[in-house]
């Protein structure tokens, strides 16, 4: 990792860090010998994360035919991985409420970020791949690294977004003419500080560059075309109003038919609502 | 409410349940009208029949909100630039053309025909 992300990331994860309780659910994630109910009890002791949680579960984007009244239900329906998936990506979404900048509207940010995360839990379905809750959340937090460089960097963060626009430059290359690094860097260093799992972190560098990945290359290209498709189809959220380019290969290992994409966008704009009810705080972080 | 079958449904009717797939989850919910978007992604999931009516009945706040901000969101915007939107992807790339003719769609408030 190049120094100056490290000490970026180092410096703004005093700020930018998840509650006590979330690193603890996602440690006994990580650890093999630890179980559902283990990772249970932990949410349970924070009253407010798991009322959360259970709004969540609850929500028109689950669908789920009854009420789930209780965390341990929840574990059982939805999954430990992917219920702490669900922790992760609403946490994190209160992490940079916390830490506003004045580059870009805030609540535009989220939506490209949420609808990226439909559109990759959509794709994720069509894909049969495993875990789709987890994709929604990849794609949900694909491009954190943006706050920590519109926050940390708003100078050469403001000059990277006005290169994009008046030269026509995806922003994670004008990010690198003007810092030498790029927001998809900062965001998976900034999960590593985290300690999410590896797939969150190698979907996150490897967003703009799927055939990058080392592993998890069906996940990386999932979310790298989510990204463009976003671009286009929900193309007020985007900052720089382009979509970032596509990685041909990507598209190529998904194996997809280009006549999805009727379905896949109707899908996600059937979902996005329902996903920003459940997900996105009310009144919105600004 | 009453049983439209899927081939007779039509864009603007108003759902009167929600629809779900084989596996429970919900794909369109009650209280939203109907797009070309959505009857094709009814037929993509093989829906055989719906319950919707022409009018919608007095929804409560929050649907008649949550509808009223999903066509928001549904549509691109006039005033972004086409061509600088997809001034990153390659023009000859099928997907990026597919795409072009679904923002073209979108813009033009079409839902259902494909320019192909």
């Amino acid at each position: 990792m190049k120094a100056e992300v490290q000490e970026l990331v180092g410096d703004s994860v005093q700020l930018a860090s998840l509650p006590a309780v979330v690193m603890r659910a996602v440690d006994l994630l990580n650890n093999p010998n630890a179980s559902a109910s283990d990772i249970g009890q932990v949410i349970s002791e924070d009253p407010a994360l798991s009322a959360r949680l259970l709004k969540i579960v609850n929500s028109a984007f689950y669908g789920f035919p009854s009420r789930i009244e209780t965390i341990s239900r929840a574990i059982t329906v939805v999954g430990t991985l992917e219920l702490t998936d669900l922790i992760l990506g609403s946490s994190a979404i209160r992490v940079f409420a916390k830490i506003p900048n004045r580059l870009i509207d805030m609540e535009q940010f989220w939506e490209h970020s949420l609808y990226t995360g439909v559109v990759c839990r959509v794709l994720a379905r069509h894909l049969r791949a495993p875990y789709t809750e987890r994709c929604f959340v990849m794609g949900l937090l694909h491009d954190v690294g943006s706050l920590i460089l519109y926050r940390y960097r708003p100078e050469q963060s403001r000059r990277a977004l006005e290169m994009a626009r008046s030269e026509g430059l995806p922003l994670h290359e004008a990010e690198q003419q003007v810092l030498g690094f790029d927001h998809a860097e900062v965001g998976a260093a900034l999960m590593e500080a985290w300690r999410l799992p590896e797939s969150f972190i190698e979907t996150t560098r490897y967003h703009h560059h799927p055939s990058g990945a080392k592993q998890f290359r069906l996940e990386t290209a999932a979310v790298h075309l989510a990204d463009v498709i976003t671009g286009v189809a929900h193309s007020t959220a985007s900052g720089t109003h382009q979509a970032s380019p596509l990685e041909s290969g990507a598209w190529d290992l998904s194996g997809l038919s280009v006549d999805i994409m009727d379905t896949v966008i109707a899908e996600a704009d059937a979902q996005f609502e329902d996903a920003r009810a459940a997900i996105l705080p009310r009144g919105r972080a600004a | 409410m009453s049983e439209v079958r899927i081939q007779d449904a039509r864009p603007g009717m108003i759902l009167d349940t929600d629809v779900v797939d084989d596996a429970g989850h919900v794909l369109l919910k009650a209280g939203i009208s109907l797009s070309g978007r959505h009857l094709a992604l009814l037929h993509a999931h093989g829906v055989a029949a719906i319950q919707a009516g022409d009018t919608p009945d007095a929804p409560d706040a929050s649907s008649a909100s949550s509808a009223s901000s999903a066509s928001s969101a549904s549509n691109a915007p006039a005033d972004v630039d086409s061509e600088q939107l997809f001034r990153n992807l390659d023009p000859g790339h099928p997907l990026t053309q597919k795409l072009r003719r679904l923002h073209r769609q979108r813009r033009n408030g079409q839902g259902d025909a494909d320019e192909s």
